[in-house]
């Protein structure tokens, strides 16, 4: 065994337990963020992709006096703000009680959580 | 001439919306001077200590984010250019979904300045500098041309269409804001864009209400009466109408959206307001809260562009001013059926509300910057002390904000609204990429900041000036000359990709100081779960 390695069936040291708890929340609050990245870049692009393409009838009617242009508007504005309260509500769920929990921790030891370890 | 200057030229001098507009103006004091009374820290006048909660924080950031401009030329851009106007309104909700990305690692850095923000990557007072360089050059124009526009509005209520009217009114509406600051600190700042918010909303939903009722709640009706009297029928509904429908107008159309989309989201003012929030969290909601409540004002705002169409006809929109700004009081007007009408005193409230608010932060962020980067890190070496610091501050709002108000008469019968789409494409092509890189780019170098931030800024103002906002066409600055080979009046499609290549190109071509590899250490655990890093100034 190398003489870094842990024995098994020994606890992590708190440092080293609060490095992983941060690498996890980095990762799940950067999936969340490219998430709603994503979400807005094709809220915006769709309508935007669409006005460049020349020949796609926008002022056509679809739907009674409403024209596929208005459609494309208003599902982009229902997405962004569909997508703002789903990143909300998932970064309350996945990351806000991590995020609580470390900072409890960090108040008791800060160096290995500043990187100072 | 100006729309202001247009606008001014109309008659209404009138008792109601008079009394009103006194009435929002005193209220407005009063909310300052007791909201002001406990700035006595540094904390407590730039950031109202962080005590606002998340209700407040969300109504404070929704008002930010309703520039005076906002509110007269979206209402004129729909009315004039149907899709196109409807297509800048998703644009503008769209930029709280970037505020949205960033607000949380905002405030959990800590800082509440822009040059602090960029300081708490890179080692040095470069930063500090450049960052109230930026700030300066953002605020200043805005200032500017909310300054104008305020001056106008007054005019036109107190009915006064002499020569020299608007100007007088600039000056002395100018002075009477910039006091706001200097005495409410942010948290009056705050209370004057709750009430904003609260009477903006109120006008909008009322003119919304009133111009639908006239159609009999019917949208179908609403929509076809729009089309019929936009004088382009077949056209109305379709891109092009802003900037023409060649390829050339649609890249600029795009261009718009970018600068929307990109800029609106980081200006200094909303920076400011995001470190007011009790802790990244209570930032984050607000945003969402503000999200919501945006979608909402916009989508009124489109209803209430539609209805002015439909009720006025394009032709009487654009020949009172092309730009079609003065359409919200020319429909508020003709629903009241007359210029005493409670719904024109409403949008008349709302235009200076909206006017005072903004000023208000853009004063706070840009005396921020003066007294908080400038003087007290780079000047005095944090020696300076909290009082001689908060002096400073006060100091810098009126100094700044009278600059602004004698460049607003100055400037007055100039074209100059490009000039606020101009401070949104500087905030989108220097201040977006420098915060992008310094809250998520781990290979980001001092060099490469300060490429962004000064690489970007001379890009900005080169193709601004040699584009057609500035010459070449009867509503640029200068009209009468010719000297622009830029085609797109909007430089944002150019310049946004500019200043994220000049940060990646600058921290590659230099190498990262050790200090500043520790620096990024300790932000990205700050940016995770807030408080300030230790040894952090």
């Amino acid at each position: 065994m190398y003489i870094h390695d842990r024995p098994p069936g020994s606890r992590p040291p708190q440092a080293a337990t609060d490095h992983l708890a941060l690498q996890h929340l980095r990762r799940t609050s950067g999936k969340l963020r490219v998430r709603l990245l994503v979400l807005n870049l094709s809220a915006v692009g769709v309508p935007l992709l669409l006005d460049l393409i020349p020949g796609i009838r926008l002022a056509a009617p679809v739907f009674g006096p409403f024209t596929l242009g208005m459609l494309v508007l208003g599902t982009a504005a229902l997405t962004l703000v569909v997508a703002a309260l789903w990143y909300e509500r998932a970064c309350r769920v996945h990351c806000d009680p991590r995020a609580e929990e470390l900072r409890g921790r960090a108040a008791a030891s800060e160096s290995a959580l500043w990187g100072r370890s | 001439m100006t729309s202001g200057a247009i606008l001014a030229a109309g008659d209404s001098g009138l008792f109601a919306p008079l009394m009103a507009f006194l009435l929002v103006v005193i209220v407005s004091f009063l909310l300052c001077l007791v909201a002001g009374m406990d700035n006595d820290t540094v904390a407590d006048f730039f950031t109202a200590n962080r005590s606002l909660s998340v209700t407040k924080n969300a109504l404070a950031l929704s008002g930010d984010f309703i520039f005076t401009t906002a509110l007269l030329s979206a209402v004129g851009a729909v009315s004039l250019a149907g899709y196109d106007g409807m297509f800048v309104a998703i644009s503008a909700i769209a930029s709280l979904g970037v505020l949205l990305l960033l607000a949380e690692p905002l405030r959990n850095t800590g800082r509440f300045t822009l040059g602090a923000i960029l300081e708490s990557r890179v080692t040095g007072t470069a930063t500090r500098v450049a960052g109230t360089v930026i700030t300066l050059a953002v605020c200043m124009p805005v200032m500017v041309v909310q300054l104008t526009v305020a001056g106008d509005v007054t005019a036109y209520v107190l009915g006064l269409n002499r020569p020299g009217a608007a100007e007088v009114c600039t000056a002395l509406i100018g002075a009477l804001i910039v006091s706001f600051a200097a005495f409410g600190g942010m948290r009056g700042s705050s209370m004057i864009e709750i009430v904003k918010v609260i009477v903006v909303f109120g006008t909008v939903v009322a003119v919304s209400w009133a111009a639908l009722s006239r159609f009999h709640w019917d949208l179908g009706i609403l929509l076809e009466t729009a089309a019929g009297h936009s004088g382009r029928a077949q056209s109305f509904y379709a891109p092009g109408l802003l900037y023409g429908d060649t390829m050339t107008g649609r890249l600029d159309l795009v261009s718009l959206c970018v600068t929307i989309v990109l800029g609106s989201a980081v200006f200094p003012h909303i920076l400011l307001r995001v470190s007011a929030s009790r802790n990244g969290t209570s930032a984050r909601r607000a945003s969402t809260a503000a999200v919501v409540m945006i979608t909402l004002f916009y989508g009124a705002m489109v209803l209430t562009g539609l209805s002015a169409t439909a009720t006025l006809g394009a032709a009487v929109i654009a020949s009172h001013d092309p730009q079609g700004n003065t359409a919200l009081f020319l429909l508020a007007n003709a629903l009241a059926g007359s210029g005493t009408g409670l719904l024109f005193t409403m949008v008349a409230c709302a235009a200076f509300v909206t006017v005072l608010g903004t000023v208000a932060g853009l004063t706070m962020a840009a005396s921020a910057s003066l007294a908080h980067d400038l003087y007290a890190r780079v000047c005095s070496r944090g020696g300076g002390g909290e009082r001689s610091e908060l002096n400073v501050a006060r100091a810098a709002v009126m100094t700044f904000g009278l600059v602004s108000v004698y460049l607003a008469v100055v400037l007055h019968h100039w074209s100059i609204v490009a000039l606020s789409l101009f401070a949104a494409a500087l905030t989108a092509s220097v201040i977006l990429p420098a915060l992008v890189y310094s809250l998520f780019w781990k290979g980001l170098t001092r060099t490469g900041l300060l490429w962004t931030l000064y690489g970007s800024l001379a890009c900005c103002v080169v193709l601004e000036a040699f584009g057609p906002a500035v010459s070449g066409g009867p509503l640029a600055l200068f009209p009468h000359r010719d000297f622009h080979w830029f085609p797109l009046q909007n430089i944002a499609l150019v310049t946004v990709p500019v200043g994220f290549f000049l940060g990646w190109a600058g921290s590659l071509l230099s190498r990262r100081s050790d200090a500043d590899h520790d620096r990024y250490v300790e932000t990205q655990t700050a940016l995770l779960i807030g408080g300030k890093p230790p040894g952090s100034p």
